[in-house]
């Protein structure tokens, strides 16, 4: 009765808005364009995706972008919330905005700005230059193309990741340090004993919710690198885009999203098995 | 109590999401009033806007409504629009012209046919031969001309001097290459800074030969003796080191405002990002043909340049249409457009003062009668669906072939590739 | 004693130290975006490169205004953020409470479908959506802008999450006492519940506020555009003026910063009055 009346509205809009364009989509990745319309077309796309060398490459990185990126920037995140949750600090608060502030940004916006830094010539090298470091083709060469774009990521989401974990740290009761004190333990020692397994469902979620985007991503790769140099940073989320909107492949794009879609619930199912949550 | 409050609280929603359905603006013609909607880059915005308003003295029914946007959302509304059978598209769009003959294959009710409507008859003269052929389907044309990229080879005038080069001298490119190892070697800088993360100079390139990224039979053109040409050239200047590669647009206009480069290969539109992105370079800039594969052969090529598309799907096909042939050939509306930093395809306009006259920024030379001069020569392109497929491949290839992989292989590597993925 | 006072200045400064660095990493860019905001463009790529602020500051701005009507663009991305945030929060709390205290018939079914379709890359149901609010006459409305997403996922996983922590002892001696179902949730669950409402109230917030496909396809006149779409319409062309630009992102950033420390003090306060131990 009344858990039906709560749980009403968001379930009509996402019969409206969700359900129906998923399958809808759905359907699409079975079909072909064909002169202006779409004729059914069984399980081609789905097959020519395992022909498709631009499809595999693009699994690659995102998989590649995946697993650097996404442990590195939690485990920064954890740090920084763990600093800014330490009693020695002043004007909490003043670091809390600073390292938010690059999630908010817009994305055109902190494009331009990072490929104008890593430019060869660019700030960054420059910077690196004075250390004696030789330059380094940060968005000429695959490999360093992928590395700017696991930094642009980074730079941009760690701070917003940290948010979260700083708000469960500070739900941790101090009860629980202050007893693990008088045992003795160190700093690393009540870190790892007891912020971190206090934290583990909201570390789960995070994860989760990192891995999602990641399997996604599209802006990044889009207004930094278009997806190059030779398809370097090719992600399937820029693929999809690049099959519907450029090549009018929408029912290809569409087969790509579905893949993705299976992938990301593995990759879900695994992760919730590994840390023995619901 | 508390369920009371639910009551008015639900209802409170219910007539926000209700009143929020009807706030925004919706596309109109009612009445006696037409309104016709035309999506166009921020730069066309003040044009259409003084050509609706004189326009509309003699119509006085008639209002235009421009749409900014960049050209890369134009493309996605567009295509988005036409996949949801012409739902949301507006009744005339500015389209670069490389794109309209792919949608023409995908969509072939996508647009107006303009011949039909006489405009071919009537104003075919007035319109460069290269330019109708980019607008043409199957023999018929299906936008209105407007503006065009007629290429130059852009030099530095003092860095050529430094190094004792006489920029009359290049006739061909390898006389182009010499004159590069030259000026590297005195001068330190390289001959020819390029966007690496676009296809902007190998495509120049092709259609300096006459050749778009397919044939008409759908075979693509990466494997021919010209684009072989064109990627060896490419080769040769990065082995002699007078290439520099610069990933993205601002990277690449920050190697010319850092006078890293002694040339640059673009458009007409060049001398706008130059003279309002780098004043303090002033004078130094000049403007040549492009050199010759050959000697005696082909020194021109267009790059960009976009034409008006009528939606076939508009309620108001006529009235844009009329609109739309006065815009196209009125010789004030295009003297208005030159002077707002396009460069117009409209032959009779280039008798303008506005063409003659010295530029000072390039040293006093007369840059518009250079390139108002190259319009009757450029080569006609072919244009085709498949042709993302045949850039994105192609920069591919063009990263592997500066970094001295055997052009015959690549080359033919890249053409497998394409071939794959089109269907 | 001594030694134990010199270790928590090294700690105090093995703290800051690392700390004002990674702020410094964190916020430059920002600085280099005022900078731009101020510079006429063609300091943008100079080289040593430009550091310092200009006194292009109200030209840029009124530039803007001619090229894109910031003011009302302004309006439209306010608008549109805070209805969303609003609308959606409402609609996921709810959702959320019912999904994680009560058992219901489809109330697994309910939640797994939620949490699979977040699986789903937007790209793909863009077209249908669009098709769907073409044939009902409304695109291009504020509708469209707020409604296809109000029911976000994410929003209620995170709001479930939170509401599981919430200790179901003191709802059942609620409903002992003969409370009514809404006024627990009103009165004793959700009061407590005023970090985790900040925490998604500010995702949901910046996720519509940098929101760009969507709105881009959906709208159709200019006078509709939120800040994305209309930066956007200033990049991709030739002749590109990025005082304006820059001005531009200034100002798209400055409300979400405001939104973000407005709502910061909500969760100090709400995490120091929280009674729920």
């Amino acid at each position: 009765m009344i858990p039906y009346w709560f749980v009403a509205p968001a379930v009509i809009l996402f019969l409206c808005f969700t359900i129906y364009p998923i399958i809808s989509s759905l359907l699409l990745s079975f079909q072909k364009m064909d002169g202006g319309r779409y004729v059914f077309a069984g399980f081609a796309n789905y097959i020519r995706l395992f022909h498709d060398s631009v499809f595999l490459k693009a699994l690659y990185n995102t998989f590649i972008i995946l697993i650097i990126q996404v442990p590195i920037m939690l485990i920064l995140a954890l740090i920084l919330a763990s600093a800014l949750n330490s009693q020695l600090l002043k004007l909490r608060g003043f670091f809390r905005v600073g390292f938010f502030m690059p999630a908010v940004t817009s994305l055109v916006a902190y494009s331009i700005l990072f490929s104008i830094l890593l430019q060869d010539s660019g700030l960054i090298n420059d910077f690196l230059g004075l250390f004696g470091i030789h330059k380094i083709p940060w968005l000429t060469d695959p490999f360093w193309a992928k590395v700017s774009i696991i930094l642009a990521l980074t730079w941009r989401w760690t701070g917003y990741n940290m948010v979260i974990y700083l708000a469960a740290m500070q739900n941790i009761p101090e009860e629980l340090y202050e007893a693990a004190s008088l045992d003795g333990a160190g700093r690393i020692r009540k870190f790892f004993n007891i912020t971190v397994p206090q934290l583990k469902p909201v570390i789960l979620f995070t994860a989760i919710i990192s891995t999602i985007s990641t399997l996604q991503l599209f802006d990044e790769p889009y207004n930094l690198t278009k997806g190059g140099p030779a398809n370097g940073t090719m992600t399937l989320g820029l693929y999809i885009y690049q099959n519907g909107f450029k090549y009018f492949d929408f029912g290809y794009a569409s087969a790509i999203a579905y893949v993705v879609v299976i992938i990301v619930g593995i990759l879900s199912y695994i992760q919730m098995k590994v840390t023995g949550d619901d | 109590m508390v369920k009371k409050s639910i009551a008015i609280l639900a209802s409170f929603m219910c007539i926000l999401v209700l009143a929020l359905s009807g706030c925004g603006s919706s596309s109109s013609s009612g009445g006696k009033n037409t309104t016709i909607t035309i999506w166009a880059t921020n730069i066309n915005v003040p044009l259409l806007k003084k050509a609706a308003a004189t326009y509309k003295k003699d119509h006085p029914n008639f209002n235009v409504k421009v749409v900014e946007m960049a050209n890369d959302d134009i493309r996605s509304k567009f295509t988005t629009g036409l996949q949801a059978q012409g739902q949301g598209l507006p009744d005339a769009a500015l389209l670069v012209d490389d794109g309209i003959n792919g949608y023409l294959e995908k969509f072939p009710n996508a647009f107006v046919n303009i011949s039909s409507k006489g405009f071919e008859k009537k104003y075919a003269k007035d319109f460069p031969k290269y330019k109708l052929d980019s607008v043409t389907y199957k023999g018929d044309l299906y936008a209105l001309p407007f503006d065009a990229g007629p290429v130059g080879l852009f030099y530095r005038q003092d860095i050529f001097e430094k190094a004792g080069v006489d920029p009359n001298s290049i006739k061909t490119w390898d006389d182009y290459i010499e004159a590069g190892k030259t000026i590297k070697a005195k001068t330190g800088v390289d001959m020819l800074s390029y966007d690496n993360t676009d296809i902007t100079v190998y495509t120049i390139l092709l259609s300096q030969q006459g050749l778009g990224y397919f044939d008409k039979n759908g075979n693509a053109n990466l494997g021919t003796s010209e684009s072989i040409k064109a990627a060896q050239l490419l080769q040769d200047m990065a082995n002699n080191k007078i290439l520099l590669g610069a990933s993205g647009w601002n990277a690449w206009v920050s190697s010319l405002q850092n006078s890293k480069t002694a040339t640059a290969i673009a458009g007409a539109w060049l001398v706008g990002t130059l003279e309002q992105q780098m004043p303090k370079l002033s004078g130094k800039w000049r403007v040549m043909n492009l050199p010759a594969f050959e000697e005696g052969g082909s020194r021109s090529a267009n790059q960009g340049g976009s034409s008006f598309v009528i939606s076939k799907s508009s309620k108001n096909i006529d009235a844009t249409y009329n609109f739309l042939k006065y815009f196209t050939t009125n010789y004030n509306a295009q003297e208005l457009a030159m002077k707002g930093g396009l460069f117009p395809s409209y032959l009779p306009v280039y008798k303008s003062s506005l063409f003659t006259q010295p530029e000072k920024y390039f040293g006093n030379q007369k840059v518009w009668t250079f390139f108002s001069g190259e319009m009757k020569k450029i080569p006609s392109v072919l244009y085709t669906a498949n042709d993302a497929v045949g850039r994105d491949e192609a920069i591919n290839m063009q990263a592997e072939i500066v970094r001295g992989k055997d052009v015959k292989t690549s080359v033919n590597a890249a053409k497998k590739r394409v071939e794959n993925h089109v269907q | 004693m001594p030694t134990s006072r010199i270790r928590r200045i090294r700690d105090t400064i093995g703290l800051y130290v690392p700390l004002i660095i990674a702020l410094f990493i964190s916020i430059f860019p920002f600085y280099w975006m005022l900078v731009g905001a101020t510079n006429n463009t063609s300091k943008m790529f100079t080289n040593p490169p430009t550091l310092s602020f200009g006194n292009r500051l109200m030209e840029n701005l009124h530039n803007l205004n001619d090229s894109i009507g910031i003011y009302r663009v302004l309006f439209n991305s306010l608008f549109v953020s805070l209805m969303f945030v609003l609308l959606s929060l409402t609609v996921c709390t709810l959702a959320a409470y019912a999904l994680s205290k009560f058992r219901f018939k489809g109330d697994k079914i309910i939640f797994t479908v939620l949490m699979l379709s977040m699986m789903i890359p937007y790209q793909a149901t863009l077209i249908p959506l669009f098709r769907m609010l073409g044939s009902l006459h409304l695109l291009n409305t504020y509708f469209a802008l707020i409604v296809p997403q109000l029911c976000y996922p994410f929003a209620i996983f995170l709001m479930r999450q939170n509401f599981l922590a919430f200790p179901d002892a003191l709802i059942e001696s609620a409903r002992i006492d003969g409370a009514g179902e809404l006024r627990i949730f009103f009165r004793i669950v959700l009061p407590s519940m005023k970090p985790a409402l900040a925490a998604t109230a500010i995702y949901l917030f910046m996720m519509q506020w940098n929101n760009f496909m969507w709105p881009l396809v959906a709208t159709t006149s200019s006078d509709m555009y939120t800040f994305p779409v209309a930066l956007s319409s200033l990049i991709g062309i030739s002749i590109i003026d990025y005082g304006q630009v820059m001005m531009g992102i200034t100002i798209a950033t400055i409300p979400i910063i405001i939104f973000f420390l407005v709502l910061q003090k909500q969760f100090i306060s709400g995490m120091l009055g929280s009674a729920v131990k």
